[in-house]
């Protein structure tokens, strides 16, 4: 899809400070002099397009008393697809990616303890055709989660 | 370390759902909370300026936004450099998260960045850039093949049990 000079200043305001009032959507109308009713139509589509995926609060995970880990499992390519859906099977699996390495599932956790990270390493360590499960918990956070100016895309 | 009022974990679960597309949408919250939308919209500002909000707004997909490879790059550097070197990456542009991550046995490195480019061959040339730079050569870049979940964190979800106090 094709994105005009509206749907990127959209983009780029949604994905940055949302308004959070009344009506966010009529703010942002008037921030790029179009109609709430346009931004809202607009924003619709960009979403069933999938370039919006949510809106919403991203929370500090260790603010809500949660913790989180990056894992990486080895598993044999045949049962790719079944270890896949056990592990999304969690609420606690916000990510997984197929990537080519030895290590070849990376998935991240969110979960309300280190015990509750535990058992679900566990439970995933014991999946038939998993040789290897391992967790990368971050010990220091340099960048986090930068949005990039959309006019600046395709440079 | 929070601990919540039982509206405010209302609230939170209501948020776990995508904000509703329509003119008042922190009016839908509000009901799905049981609160009124006023209170929604301060606990919410609140928590932007405590941090308990790190931002609020949408997540878009970078690949359809014309950022058409993204590789996780992962380093081993020595500890005494990873204040250092990590600093560095996370000040390039092409660098959208950069973390110092535990090693593992078999998995020696323990500063990874996310690098995004127009291809994957650009991306490559980034990091090997990154690694002249810094002098840190025992590195990888990995390249997702497919992506098989992206949600967002679901707090106080039923099943999930609760943070410690």
């Amino acid at each position: 899809m094709t994105l005009d000079a509206l749907d990127k200043q959209i983009l780029e305001l949604v994905q940055g400070a949302f308004p959070v009032v009344e009506r966010p959507f009529l703010h942002i109308a008037q921030e790029i002099g179009a109609t709430e009713e346009e931004v809202l139509k607009r924003l619709r589509r960009l979403t069933e397009e999938g370039l919006v995926r949510r809106i919403g609060p991203v929370f500090n995970v260790r603010r809500m008393g949660y913790t989180s880990t990056l894992c990486a499992a080895q598993v044999a390519p045949d049962v790719v697809e079944a270890v896949a859906g056990f592990v999304n099977g969690f609420p606690e699996v916000t990510h997984n990616y197929l990537r080519g390495h030895r290590f070849n599932m990376w998935f991240t956790l969110v979960a309300a303890s280190e015990e509750r990270i535990g058992a679900i390493l566990d439970a995933v360590g014991e999946v038939e055709g998993v040789e290897e499960v391992v967790s990368l918990p971050a010990e220091r956070m340099f960048k986090i989660n930068v949005h990039f100016p959309t006019a600046e895309r395709e440079s | 370390m929070n601990s919540f009022e039982d509206w405010e974990i209302g609230l939170i679960r209501a948020l776990n759902q995508p904000l509703p597309q329509v003119p008042r949408p922190f009016a839908e919250v509000a009901e799905r909370a049981g609160v009124p939308e006023e209170q929604v919209i301060e606990r919410v500002r609140g928590w932007l300026d405590s941090g308990v909000v790190r931002r609020f707004g949408a997540r878009v997909n970078h690949r359809a936004l014309g950022y058409r490879a993204n590789g996780m790059a992962v380093w081993h550097v020595d500890d005494a450099r990873v204040e250092e070197v990590g600093a560095h990456l996370a000040a390039q542009s092409e660098v959208s998260h950069c973390y110092a991550r535990r090693a593992a046995p078999g998995w020696p490195y323990n500063l990874y960045a996310m690098i995004h480019g127009p291809s994957e061959d650009e991306v490559r040339a980034i990091a090997e850039r990154m690694a002249d730079t810094t002098g840190c050569r025992d590195y990888e870049v990995l390249f997702s093949s497919r992506e098989l979940k992206k949600s967002a964190p679901m707090y106080f979800a039923e099943g999930g049990g609760e943070p410690a106090p």
